[in-house]
């Protein structure tokens, strides 16, 4: 039953991680149609400045803060000098290799890390003060597991509002839905799509943040983590605005946690790829799609 | 303006071709020179993970040997042989810890006629895909930080290849026997996937279970995992007395936080050599206190070797504490100093020579080769951590490739 209820916790916390981690991805899928590859070692690189901040302050809101604004930084400056430039004008575009410039953007992230901590890992602290709390048996969740449960359910429910309220979330919108049709009408879609670059960065910042304050522990290779983790949840969910990612995540964070506890942990990886071959296979769309009817 | 780009851009390939020869491979003072006035120079191929992840093992391994070089050097060069007087000099290559460039290091390493002998390599791996191609071509080559079996079972044609730490049967049985003799007979294991966390924690296990242990769970992880609750929650189910661990400071660091989270409170042990390290202790902060572990250093050792090493090492770089991989390069650097007193001509002999050497006391211990070019006399000194710092309490001698045996701490 202990082994039964920690894998639950641990399927949970996972999955919320891995939603917030595809949150980003999905977003900027769903707008541009590009697969952002540089989002994981963006968030990495926002997530050591966290940590640089807190060492020069001592202030968690300011560390938290400077995350999300490198985080976006990076996505906007990314989208703008390289990636919007690039779809313009090169035919790599048009061959379906639109992910190269960000695999480009994330090799330069990440060795800019390596030479930052050349180690390849510090120490991160918690970002909540408090002390861990009982759930069951003997297993005490860190204060920076309420914290995650917290923001994984207040930044869906934001972008949601946004998505659908907001004045640049419904441009947003437009942009993804059509393109074409949002230039004619006089929206600025390199613009918008910068914001949607943005938004996912920031998201991005605060999920590395709250990664490494839940492990105790900021690493270089958790960029290409993220990334990958954020790709299947993205994908497994259906390729939406704010349900596919969290349902793909939480998914994710579940079959990784089952298959290490009762089939092998060497075979996790395994079992999430299976699942999203399958998943891509049988449902094309992802868990979340409805049918849709076009005429033609 | 045309003109003005095709010279930028003649500029910017000038500049990257200058930079690509400089990244392979570079050499360190004194410089080689044939001139007539210079003194005689030897120059050794240094190899490590001068770049990437594993840097800060490279940068250890470079400051290692440029301590043992400095110091022949400063005392007339090597001592007796054909090379009497000469200057030992480096020529680094940088392997970024990845097999397939430290296996094409090696290709241009055994080609070159100025280098007599390798010493290097950060982890398992890349030695692992090295030195066979030195063990081709006779090429003398001393591992100065990986320490995989392996290493040697590869590369066995014309045996010169040697391991300078003590290899993982040696890790694995000092720590599993101070388990033993505590008296737990139900330890669960938990290890870092690869040669380095299978060997430890294979040997590790064969050596509890024939003690009379019965490891009653063995769990895996991969580098890039964080999140090791559900192997153990599978440990704590299994009903453990104690826990045995292999992985790196900052993966044994999160063993010890999630189990302490999970509620799994049993002795924690560490054959891999991790946990004599700032990194760990800070990481780990309380929950490393009582952390039995090994390390081929002791830091209280007290003998003539052992304290200038320490001094030196302290003087040259600021750093209290001699890390493993200086340590192994600063031994392996002196091995061969010693095979070129012994009368090596350069590298076409330099492996049997080698196998001949006898060094009382490096700093760390004695110092030989078996018949193998695995460390007879490499010592493990095993610890425990109490009030944050180690506490070493015992000392093991590799005596063969599989063998150990209990000595003193030399206090």
């Amino acid at each position: 039953m202990e082994l039964f209820l920690t894998v639950c916790v641990t399927a949970l916390s996972l999955g919320l991680l891995y939603a917030l981690f595809g949150l980003g991805m999905g977003v900027v899928l769903r707008a541009s149609g590009h697969l952002n590859l540089a989002h994981g070692d963006s968030l990495m690189l926002a997530t050591y400045v966290a940590l640089g901040t807190l060492h020069l302050s001592a202030n968690r809101p300011l560390g938290i803060l400077a995350a999300v604004v490198v985080g976006a930084a990076i996505g906007t400056f990314a989208h703008l000098l390289i990636y919007a430039p690039v779809a313009g004008r090169s035919r790599t575009v048009a061959a379906g290799l639109s992910f190269l410039p960000s695999l480009g953007v994330a090799l330069i992230v990440r060795n800019l890390a390596v030479r930052v901590d050349p180690k390849g890992s510090q120490p991160f602290p918690a970002m909540v003060p408090g002390r861990p709390v009982r759930l069951f048996f003997d297993y005490r969740l860190p204060p920076a597991g309420w914290w995650l449960l917290a923001v994984a359910v207040l930044v869906p429910v934001a972008m949601v509002g946004w998505l659908r309220r907001g004045r640049s979330g419904r441009r947003v919108r437009a942009v993804a839905d059509d393109p074409v049709l949002a230039r004619a009408t006089g929206l600025p879609v390199n613009r918008t799509l910068a914001l949607s670059y943005a938004v996912a960065g920031a998201v991005g910042g605060l999920a590395g943040v709250l990664f490494s304050s839940f492990f105790g522990l900021v690493f270089v290779a958790m960029g290409w983590q993220a990334t990958l983790k954020g790709f299947v949840a993205a994908l497994l969910g259906g390729v939406g605005w704010v349900r596919g990612a969290l349902i793909g995540g939480l998914v994710l964070g579940a079959v990784e946690s089952a298959t290490g506890a009762y089939v092998s942990s060497s075979l996790k990886d395994v079992a999430t790829f299976a699942l999203l071959i399958a998943a891509l296979l049988l449902l094309p769309r992802g868990l979340t799609a409805r049918a849709v009817t076009r005429t033609v | 303006m045309r003109r003005n780009l095709l010279t930028l851009a003649c500029c910017m390939l000038a500049f990257v071709a200058v930079a690509c020869s400089k990244s392979s491979s570079s050499a360190t003072s004194p410089t080689p020179s044939s001139g007539s006035s210079a003194p005689k120079t030897v120059t050794v191929a240094l190899g490590g993970p001068f770049s990437g992840s594993e840097k800060g093992t490279g940068d250890q391994i470079r400051a290692g040997a440029k301590l043992a070089a400095d110091q022949l050097n400063a005392a007339g060069g090597v001592t007796a042989g054909p090379d009497k007087g000469a200057q030992v000099a480096f020529k680094e290559f940088d392997d970024a810890d990845d097999p397939a460039k430290a296996a094409a290091n090696m290709r241009t390493i055994v080609d070159d006629s100025s280098l007599v002998a390798f010493v290097g390599s950060g982890l398992s791996d890349a030695s692992i895909a090295a030195a066979p191609i030195a063990s081709q071509a006779g090429f003398a080559y001393l591992s100065a930080y990986a320490s995989s079996e392996k290493i040697l079972t590869a590369a066995a044609a014309a045996k010169s290849v040697f391991v300078v730490p003590p290899t993982f049967p040696a890790y694995g049985y000092s720590v599993s026997d101070e388990l033993l003799k505590a008296g737990y007979k139900k330890p669960a294991i938990i290890h870092l996937t690869g040669t380095y966390g299978e060997g430890v924690s294979g040997f590790s296990a064969q050596r509890l279970q024939a003690g009379g242990a019965t490891v009653v769970d063995n769990e895996s992880f991969g580098f890039t995992d964080t999140d090791l609750r559900t192997q153990l929650a599978k440990i704590k189910a299994a009903g453990p007395d104690s826990l045995v661990m292999v992985g790196l400071a900052d993966s044994d660091a999160l063993i010890l936080k999630q189990a302490d989270q999970l509620g799994l409170k049993v002795p924690a042990f560490d054959p891999g050599g991790i946990t004599n390290s700032d990194t760990f202790l800070k990481d780990a902060g309380p929950l490393a206190e009582g952390v039995v572990g090994n390390s081929p250093t002791d830091a209280q050792r007290n003998t003539p070797a052992a304290k200038a090493l320490r001094e030196a090492y302290t003087k040259q770089t600021g750093e209290s504490v001699v890390p493993d991989p200086a340590v192994f390069a600063y031994e392996g650097v002196q091995a061969v100093a010693a095979a070129l007193a012994d009368g090596a001509a350069g590298a076409k002999d330099m492996a049997d020579h080698l196998h001949k050497i006898s060094i009382a006391d490096t700093g760390v211990g004695p110092l030989s080769f078996g018949p193998d070019g695995s460390r007879i006399g490499g010592r493990l000194y095993v610890f425990k951590v109490q009030g944050g710092k180690p506490v070493f309490t015992a000392g093991y001698e590799q005596t063969g490739p599989t063998a150990v045996k209990g000595v003193s701490l030399d206090r």
